[in-house]
């Protein structure tokens, strides 16, 4: 008896698995060289200085955090005591933390057990840790590769109580309760970013199992309050800085780089410590506003009367400039919504301003032959999923029309996608009105592991009824 | 051999997969074809600020008849500045140090992306294109000429701890001649130091006017030393080329006291065609 042929779609799914797989296997195996090469040393951020000095010091500020610092004066000790380069044990820390993550996160997706299943969770874990924008902050003396891990564990338990409402429990708020409050101790703005999946969770409760919603709530304002009460107790305002509000926020979102060019709108107060040339240094450097900025107006006029004055340089700013204000924030919120395509346009010379030529300098310090071929092996991947993904949702979409509303089972739970897609928002609006317009990959690694993760999930995951055609 | 050939037909979308993945990864790192150039210009706005067929390199070329790729960027020094590693600071990619590493690795990746953030003219996407594609096979002498806006910019002469510190001037120009040499040990090396310099609305020049480390002429005369240490030839045009020698005023041979004009730019150029062809290139 002849075996039955093969259908075209079947045959395209193989060939869009080869392929995939065949990318993959190359950025696994580059970004094992490119981590052997440059595990031996540090990546030059000044952030990354900002935690030694830190953390030598034992000093928290609204900027800092908690625990990168406390891990960092760790690292530091284990210096004092072995001889080991402080950074070494960090990266060994954040890579293995960011694995476990990630097998878990991918297990979760998937569900599927057995050999195999495990084999393609590792091989999934493998394949997002070595994404080139996650592999730089695994090697990195900053917190993002600590927060991407926690927060891909909550992605991954939200998945779970998406797919099985059984999952929605007292355990499941303790742990979402611990990893939001190990998020905010870890960097201060994730108090809000990490409030984002713990609401899209009591949403899902809400909808799908209204009496666990209580105690939900709960057990999260609990974390919540011990979470706030930890912060203003250790946290203090940094001294070197502009004081973190809001208000500052948008002196470097609204105001910056039009300080010179604005300067006859500015408050008489602020022209009384600030020259036409002094404006125009602060103009030439984004962190100027911050670092330079800031700690004069707040010197001369006290912190309150500072805010004050930011309120209204960036009110007059936004009126003077509207258009190129909301020109500058909607090139970066684009740019932060979809990082992968972002960064490769601004490496690529897009007239954009970021800090990517910089990050991708201190990527190649150590490796200088292996990084461009591996960082552009990422992008390679990505387009490919992304015009695979592309392709299997027309076909989808093509099915679906033919066969009409009895077919159309929802096999994947949209309350995840949700929620992801939420995650991205809140994280792309965020890191957009809080910088001064320069987009940084590296604040955003959440953003890239799901655009990385999900368009390949989404291929090889079949439809209920019927193999992926 | 019957089993692998069974194999590959068995498997024979996800090989076909495979190889259309590796076509396109190839096509992504292919940058065009490579440009043929004999002459590397590489330096400040001397070189880079005017990009016709009277600038410096394009004199050049009709002075030796050789091609001439212009690699000049305005304003940029031989050493690096960003001490603190600020990334909101970029200029560094375009300075002597960053431009050699760059072409060394084929990757202008970082000047790419800083580009829009650094205090940038608008031929520099273009010169980074060009530096992008030579074909370093090809060229037979590289040409430096920095100096003047290190000495601007108050840029340290050198640090006695560390010979090779790159934020200095002397650290930077060791460290790229050394660099360069490993890179392309063919190639001829000629340093042009830079050419005495006036301050008219300063009513001031170069051989008074301190920038902190020092006046123009230590760094020439570093760079002097320097040149010797590695053996490359060097093109003394700071007391050499007659420019601000004696009577002759900064309108003689500059726009502002500081870039060249066009008499300016020929005295150089000459001077520079005079050494390649001496040297039997």
């Amino acid at each position: 008896m002849k075996a039955n042929k093969e259908s075209l779609g079947q045959k395209l799914k193989r060939c869009i698995k080869g392929l995939l797989l065949t990318a993959v296997g190359v950025q696994i195996v580059l970004g094992l060289i490119w981590l052997g090469g440059s595990f031996g040393s540090t990546q030059f951020f000044s952030v990354s200085m900002d935690y030694v000095q830190a953390a030598e010091n034992l000093t928290f500020h609204e900027y800092s955090g908690i625990l990168y610092v406390l891990l960092t004066a760790a690292a530091l000790w284990l210096q004092q005591i072995t001889g080991i380069s402080y950074y070494q044990p960090l990266y060994i820390i954040q890579v293995a933390v960011f694995l476990w993550a990630a097998y878990f996160f991918v297990c979760c997706m998937k569900r599927s057990g057995g050999t195999k299943g495990k084999l393609t969770a590792i091989f999934g874990a493998l394949f997002l840790c070595t994404v080139p924008m996650l592999m730089q902050c695994h090697l990195a003396v900053r917190p993002q590769s600590l927060v991407v891990s926690v927060f891909l564990v909550m992605l991954g338990l939200c998945k779970r109580a998406a797919d099985n409402v059984a999952e929605i429990n007292g355990k499941l708020w303790i742990v979402m309760g611990t990893l939001w409050m190990v998020l905010s101790l870890l960097l201060p703005e994730y108090l809000y970013l990490g409030a984002v999946p713990v609401t899209g969770l009591l949403v899902l409760s809400f909808l799908k199992k209204g009496k666990i919603l209580k105690s939900g709530c709960l057990v999260l304002l609990v974390f919540l309050v011990v979470t706030c009460m930890l912060n203003a107790a250790v946290l203090k305002p940094a001294a070197d800085r502009i004081e973190r509000k809001f208000e500052s926020a948008m002196i470097s979102r609204l105001v910056w780089p039009w300080f010179n060019q604005s300067y006859y709108f500015w408050p008489e107060e602020i022209k009384a410590v600030m020259s036409p040339g002094q404006a125009l240094l602060i103009d030439a450097d984004a962190e100027a506003v911050q670092r330079d900025f800031g700690p004069m107006v707040e010197q001369a006029y006290g912190k309150e009367r500072a805010l004050q004055l930011y309120a209204q340089m960036a009110k007059a700013s936004l009126e003077v400039r509207t258009k190129d204000v909301l020109h500058e924030i909607w090139e970066d919120l684009k740019a932060y919504i979809c990082t992968p395509l972002g960064v490769y346009g601004q490496l690529r010379g897009a007239e954009q301003i970021s800090y990517s030529g910089w990050n991708y300098k201190n990527m190649s310090e150590q490796c200088p032959q292996i990084t461009r071929p591996y960082v552009f092996c990422g992008f390679g991947l990505w387009f490919a999923e992304i015009f695979c993904f592309a392709g299997v949702v027309v076909r989808r979409l093509l099915l679906w029309k033919k066969e009409g509303e009895s077919d159309k089972e929802k096999t994947h739970s949209h309350a995840f996608f949700w929620i992801a897609g939420l995650c991205v928002l809140s994280q792309a609006v965020w890191y957009t009105m809080s910088g001064a317009g320069m987009m940084d990959y590296l604040n955003v690694p959440v953003i890239t592991v799901l655009w990385y993760a999900l368009p390949i999930y989404l291929i090889f995951t079949p439809q209920r009824g019927r193999d992926i055609d | 051999m019957k089993e692998i050939i069974r194999l590959v037909c068995k498997k024979k979308y996800e090989i076909l997969g495979a190889v259309l993945m590796l076509l396109l990864l190839g096509g992504l790192f292919w940058r065009g074809p490579k440009t043929d150039y004999e002459v590397l210009c590489l330096g400040d706005s001397i070189f880079g600020n005017v990009q016709n067929e009277t600038s410096i390199p394009g004199l050049l070329k009709k002075e030796t008849g050789l091609s001439v790729l212009n690699g000049g960027f305005g304003g940029m020094t031989l050493a690096q500045r960003n001490v603190e590693r600020r990334g909101d600071i970029q200029e560094d990619c375009f300075s002597l140090v960053g431009i050699s590493e760059s072409l060394a690795a084929g990757d202008f990746s970082w000047q790419k992306g800083s580009m829009e953030e650094a205090v940038h003219l608008d031929y520099f996407p273009q010169t980074v294109s060009e530096l992008e594609t030579v074909s370093m096979d090809c060229v037979e002498i590289i040409v430096i000429e920095y100096g003047v806006n290190d000495y601007l910019n108050g840029l340290p002469l050198e640090n006695k701890e560390n010979p090779y510190d790159k934020y200095t001037f002397a650290g930077a120009l060791r460290y790229v001649l050394e660099f360069l040499q490993d890179q392309y040990p063919d190639k001829q090396i000629v340093l042009c130091t830079p050419t005495y310099c006036w301050f008219p609305e300063e009513n001031a020049d170069c051989s008074r006017k301190n920038t902190g480390y020092g006046v123009l002429e230590d760094y020439v005369n570093l760079e002097k030393i320097i040149g010797q240490e590695y053996n490359v030839m060097v093109l003394d045009n700071y007391h050499e080329s007659g420019i601000g020698n004696g009577n002759v005023s900064w309108q003689e041979y500059t726009e502002d006291g500081l870039h060249l004009n066009e008499a300016g730019r020929k005295l150089i150029a000459k001077r520079i065609a005079e050494c390649i062809k001496s040297e039997g290139k």
